[in-house]
């Protein structure tokens, strides 16, 4: 039964779109790992470690093997460093965020994943392992661990180095003893079927054929060829016989020290009652049954300090020493699998099911109000048709609202990226730079979120590379020696606001000003006349950089302009404040959503126009009869009285010049206007 | 079953995939060999694609029953598939595999 004959674009789609959830949060846990140094926060270092790990084992799955080796090398470098192995620098953050990208690229790319070249991470990884490997650890790599069984036959003998990097990150060892007779060629398959399935599976470490047991060409024909593999795998021993298509009794699990688990004969009962502790005991309690507690696991796991007082029957079979540490392992290896990872990561496809059910709640009355209608109508039933309609109108406006909830997401999906923004480019601009981010949970339309990615990344990008400045440079100036950039959100005023502040040298208005006058952007009565505000927008005109240096951060003269426009398309408005030497503020309003924009329609001739309800402050309706009384003319214009005030009037249709009509209210037909 | 001698060497062509339709041609060829005294065999792997476990446990006992005679088996242009997989059962440290 090999896994791979069960995969489907669903399930790869699936491991995609999990995976880079998992990937979403990543980032953002490594800088904090970063901060701490060797003050190891590890619930934050297993929280990669999982997700590392839960990569790895679904690329296992689905046999994306470059995915799952990367994804694997990480996971050796985490578990060293939550095992405080390896104490988290900024060198070594960085060797795990290129390869955290890498492996994001890769997962982006799964069907040309496995052609992509990993070398590189690859040797970076490994030699984080191996350049922090424990004393005892390194002493390890010469010396082998005989893999025994229960009988006390060696099957072979296994580095521990490998042993102990394949037992790493919740894997169990299995010695497999396949029959290539008996369980491979009786069973219609080939050798080559069995490996790549237990490939799949896991990682295989050391195999044997017993040639010895083949014979030669003359004895009688071959019966048996044992195939012996050493394997480690995440797959529970409960579906190991399922998946590796194999009879449990000849599945043997191996502890650390290389001797099969448990005893002979009940191995596999005992391994199978392991991985599900059931409350069973409690009911148990009641019964006085003085013998229970203590039956199945010293066997299991021998204890010291249990087994001599109360198993006299047996001694521990191992050392004293070895078991201590392999109790520890063994019990957080089986929980980890079960844990579940973090799922608070928001992703556009993630609707809460409340709002659902009130989706659902609406599209219910949504029914009952039609049927409703329906038979208001064919009963002529006005009365009835008008309730119906109210309600109509009702259910659907809440309908939209609450459709519209489902497009609205917290900005904290842009702004989680620009931690690591700002750290790169203060490691590669040698600077000192805090970032400050508030109102992660504000909410907008999904694609006004996605639409401002860019702009923020270049505005954020700007601030850390032209507006802070080195540490010796704010020292001479009095500041602190970190610079400090502010992103914020809120609500305002029905829009959300978005404001990046810096403690920088700020905008030198009249450097921008003098550079647009350069480059013949502006005439120099304009630039006279122009304030201090006026002359800092220029900076949002195309190809005006004030940077003296390009640098392969910013400073094309490519970026501002792009920004505005950006935010145009959504909708949204800049404004830029600065003031010199002391930073820069600027400040991003947008709509909440751009899906709905509740609009006034306008019909002149035959066009129709819709006016934004936002950009309509008054209606006022002037019945034909009254046009007389209420519109005076003023000389050549036209104007109403409203409130004490005289309002001009203006005609849309000579504004665009569009030949207007009218439709006569006794006949019905269209005529041209008089004018 | 395509036997040639260089030399001394013999080489067996499989021409084809080694599963069990091909055991008994094979074993009539290498038996045929040993008793003619010859036990310095090479395998040529050229058009195989797949060996079944049959084949395995022919290939084993063959090295088997040259070895007894002091004899040696390797095998020729195996194909990369192929030869991952006796790589991963490490026939490779049992015989020369080229």
């Amino acid at each position: 039964m090999s896994m791979s004959s069960f995969i489907d674009d669903e399930t790869l789609q699936e491991y995609i779109s999990e995976s880079l959830e998992h990937l979403a949060d990543i980032e953002q846990d490594l800088l904090t790992i970063e901060e701490g140094g060797a003050d190891i926060d590890e619930e934050v270092v297993n929280r990669v470690f999982r997700a590392a790990h839960s990569l790895k084992g679904g690329a296992g799955f689905l046999a994306l093997d470059t995915i799952k080796e990367l994804a694997h090398k990480i996971e050796n470098v985490l578990d060293m460093m939550r095992n405080r192995e390896i104490a988290p620098n900024p060198e070594i953050i960085n060797i795990l965020l290129n390869s955290f990208d890498k492996l994001r690229d890769l997962i982006n790319n799964s069907d040309t994943s496995n052609e992509e070249d990993i070398d590189e991470f690859v040797v970076a990884l490994v030699a984080l392992t191996t350049a922090h490997l424990a004393p005892d650890e390194q002493a390890s790599v010469s010396s082998v661990v005989p893999i025994t069984k229960n009988d006390g036959s060696i099957v072979f003998e296994v580095p521990e180095i490998d042993l102990a990097q394949a037992k790493k990150g919740a894997q169990t060892l299995y010695l497999l003893e396949y029959d290539l007779i008996h369980d491979v060629y009786q069973h219609g398959k080939t050798p080559m079927e069995i490996i790549k399935n237990v490939m799949d599976l896991g990682t295989i470490i050391e195999t044997l054929i017993d040639i010895d047991r083949v014979g030669t060409l003359d004895d009688a024909p071959i019966n048996a060829i044992p195939f012996y593999m050493l394997i480690s795998s995440i797959i529970e021993p409960i579906v190991a016989p399922d998946f590796l298509d194999l009879p449990t009794e000849k599945i043997l699990l191996i502890g650390n020290d290389g001797r099969q688990l448990g005893e002979s004969g009940q191995t596999e009962t005992q391994t199978q009652a392991a991985p599900a502790p059931t409350p069973a005991p409690t009911s148990a309690e009641t019964s006085s049954e003085p013998a229970q507690p203590i039956t199945p696991e010293p066997k299991e796991i021998p204890s010291p300090e249990a087994a001599p007082p109360r198993t006299p029957e047996k001694p521990a079979p191992t050392p004293a020493p070895a078991p201590t540490p392999e109790a520890k392992k063994a019990a957080p290896a089986k929980e980890e699998p079960a844990k579940t990872e973090k799922s608070d990561a928001p992703t556009s496809l993630r609707v809460s099911v409340n709002l659902l059910e009130s989706l659902m709640t609406l599209a219910g009355e949504m029914v009952l109000s039609r049927n409703q209608l329906l038979q208001a109508i064919s009963q002529q039933d006005q009365h009835s048709i008008k309730l119906s309609g109210q309600r109509i109108d009702l259910v659907t406006s809440e309908l939209q609202e609450a459709i519209m909830m489902t497009r609205m997401q917290p900005i904290g999906s842009v702004f989680n990226k620009f931690p690591r923004v700002v750290r790169d480019m203060s490691q590669k601009l040698n600077k000192e730079i805090n970032l400050i981010i508030t109102g992660k949970d504000v909410e907008l339309d999904k694609t006004i979120v996605e639409g401002l990615n860019d702009p923020l990344t270049h505005l954020i990008r700007n601030s850390a590379d032209h507006g802070i400045e080195t540490p010796e440079i704010r020292i001479a100036a009095g500041k602190p020696r970190a610079g400090k950039i502010e992103l914020k959100a809120y609500h305002e005023a029905g829009q959300v606001n978005i404001e990046i502040t810096d403690d920088g040298n700020g905008l030198d208005a009249e450097r921008i000003a003098d550079k647009a006058l350069e480059k013949g952007m502006i005439s120099s009565d304009q630039h006279k006349a122009m304030s201090r505000k006026e002359k800092m927008a220029l900076i949002l005109l195309p190809s005006l950089s004030t940077a003296e240096q390009v640098t392969d951060v910013s400073g094309r003269g490519v970026g501002m302009d792009v920004v505005k426009s950006n935010i145009d398309l959504l909708g949204g408005q800049i404004e830029i404040d600065s003031e010199m030497g002391q930073g820069t503020t600027i400040k991003i309003k947008l709509p909440l959503t751009l899906a709905i924009i509740p609009s006034l329609l306008v019909t002149v001739g035959e066009e129709r126009f819709a006016v934004p309800q936002v950009n309509v402050s008054e209606l006022v309706r002037i019945g034909a009869a009254q046009i007389k009384e209420r519109i005076e003319r003023v000389g050549d214009s036209e104007v109403m009285p409203l409130r004490g005030e005289l309002i001009p009037l203006i005609r849309l249709a000579s504004v665009l010049g569009i030949q207007s009509s009218l439709i006569d209210p006794e006949s019905g037909e269209e005529r041209e206007e008089r004018g | 079953m395509n036997v040639t001698k260089n030399e001394d060497q013999i080489t067996i062509a499989l021409g084809g995939d080694f599963t069990s339709d091909l055991l008994n041609d094979f074993r009539t060829a290498v038996q045929k060999e040993i008793d003619a005294g010859n036990i310095s065999l090479t395998i040529d792997f050229t058009d195989a694609v797949i060996i079944d476990s049959m084949g395995i446990g022919c290939l084993v006992a063959t090295h088997n029953t040259l070895k007894q005679k002091d004899g040696t088996m390797q095998l020729s242009n195996v194909p990369e598939n192929l030869k991952d997989v006796f790589k991963i059962m490490r026939l490779d440290r049992i015989f020369p595999i080229n």
